[in-house]
């Protein structure tokens, strides 16, 4: 009578195939976690051009005003000519080789600031950089050589305020909500909850208690499911 | 049992979907991955969300089809086991030629309440073997049952 255990080969084949589902969820997860988290600009380079684009223009910038809330997290990596910040919480930062604590409702600026910064929603997760001249509450802190001095703060930090004056991003990208105004009226958009995707933005960045506002340049923005799109032409074209 | 059907003393499964929980388990922690992204402002890729779907998709097709390539039967005479998807190879193993069964499992098995059983049949070198099916202990009260009834019936 005929044995009804599986053969080896079978049994082989049978292992390799779940050790390839496995390794699919493995590449499927640690794909969904590096465009989500580390690089969220991901999606143009893999796969050009995604639907729902309003204004695209490489070559040339658009300029771009917008009163949105706050990103959950957003990653800027450049100079900035100015940084702002006011805390709600007592801050401690390193600079140069020094450390300094920042009392409740300080006010801290940096000037000519060149580095990484991370925010999520109020809370600044990452400063780390070199600054021309940074201000404590006023008093000023820089280098008899002038050289640039190494800025970063040690832990998370909550804020009310923060101005970055002329930064630049390379991707801002979350679910936003907002009203924004392109090229001077030409076009304002209404989001609500939607997802939202600027490409190079260059300008001012400024987070007020729970308001980012923006204003500058960008080359490139994608916004799906949009309700209440208007275009509203100019006087002249009218 | 999985895919238990007791119709007039005729009883039949399928391997248990217990044994695919990690791969469920999987899909959960995809689609838990996704929805923390979603509530912590970031956006998921559209790419990735692709990718979960298609992934998930799989795995329950997957798993389907690979339950209905082996089926057990226990009715009043024999165990009949088939396997494949369209060719089926059936094989019939008559109470007259069992001799004694054996429950298998391990820590994860008990955890989940299924497990194997092995079914040994006169010639030693001859067993059935069942494989993962649930309550495999009701399984074999099931086959005891009527391998009694049956030699009852021929003395």
């Amino acid at each position: 009578m005929a044995k009804t255990e599986i053969v080896e080969g079978e049994k082989s084949k049978s292992h390799h195939f779940w050790l390839y589902l496995t390794i699919l969820f493995l590449v499927i997860l640690s794909f969904l976690i590096y465009t989500s988290f580390y690089n969220p600009s991901f999606s143009s380079k893999f796969t050009g051009k995604i639907t729902g684009n309003i204004i695209s223009n490489k070559n040339s910038f658009n300029n771009i005003i917008a009163k949105l809330d706050v990103p959950g997290h957003l990653v800027i990596d450049s100079s900035i000519d100015k940084i702002s910040i006011k805390t709600s919480e007592p801050l401690n930062i390193v600079i140069g080789d020094q450390k300094a604590e920042l009392k409740k409702q300080s006010s801290l600026v940096i000037n000519d600031f060149k580095g990484k910064i991370i925010l999520e929603k109020q809370k600044l997760t990452k400063l780390d950089g070199n600054a021309q001249e940074i201000f404590i509450d006023g008093i000023p802190m820089t280098r008899k050589s002038g050289s640039s001095i190494p800025i970063s703060i040690e832990k998370n930090v909550t804020f009310y305020y923060l101005e970055l004056k002329n930064t630049r991003i390379n991707t801002i990208n979350y679910i936003a909500s907002g009203d924004l105004d392109i090229n001077n009226g030409k076009v304002t958009i209404n989001l609500k909850n939607e997802k939202l995707k600027i490409d190079s933005y260059e300008g001012d960045f400024l987070v007020n208690k729970n308001v980012l506002s923006i204003n500058g340049k960008f080359s490139d923005i994608n916004a799906d499911e949009l309700i209440g799109l208007t275009i509203v032409k100019n006087e002249t074209e009218k | 049992m999985g895919k238990k059907e007791v119709s007039n003393e005729i009883l039949k499964v399928r391997n248990s979907r217990r044994v695919y929980l990690p791969f469920y388990f999987m899909i959960f922690i995809l689609f838990g991955t996704m929805l923390y992204i979603k509530f912590s402002g970031r956006v998921v890729n559209d790419l990735a969300l692709k990718l979960v779907i298609f992934f998930a998709s799989l795995v329950v097709v997957i798993t389907e089809i690979h339950r209905l390539g082996n089926s057990y039967e226990i009715n009043d005479h024999s165990i009949v086991h088939k396997k494949g998807y369209f060719n089926i190879f059936s094989s019939r193993f008559e109470f007259g030629a069992i001799s004694d069964s054996d429950v298998h499992q391990n820590l994860w098995h008990r955890l989940f309440s299924y497990g194997n059983v092995e079914v040994h049949l006169f010639s030693r070198d001859n067993r059935i073997d069942i494989k993962n099916i649930n309550d495999p202990y009701g399984f074999v009260k099931f086959l005891h049952k009527k391998m009694g009834n049956f030699r009852r019936r021929n003395g």
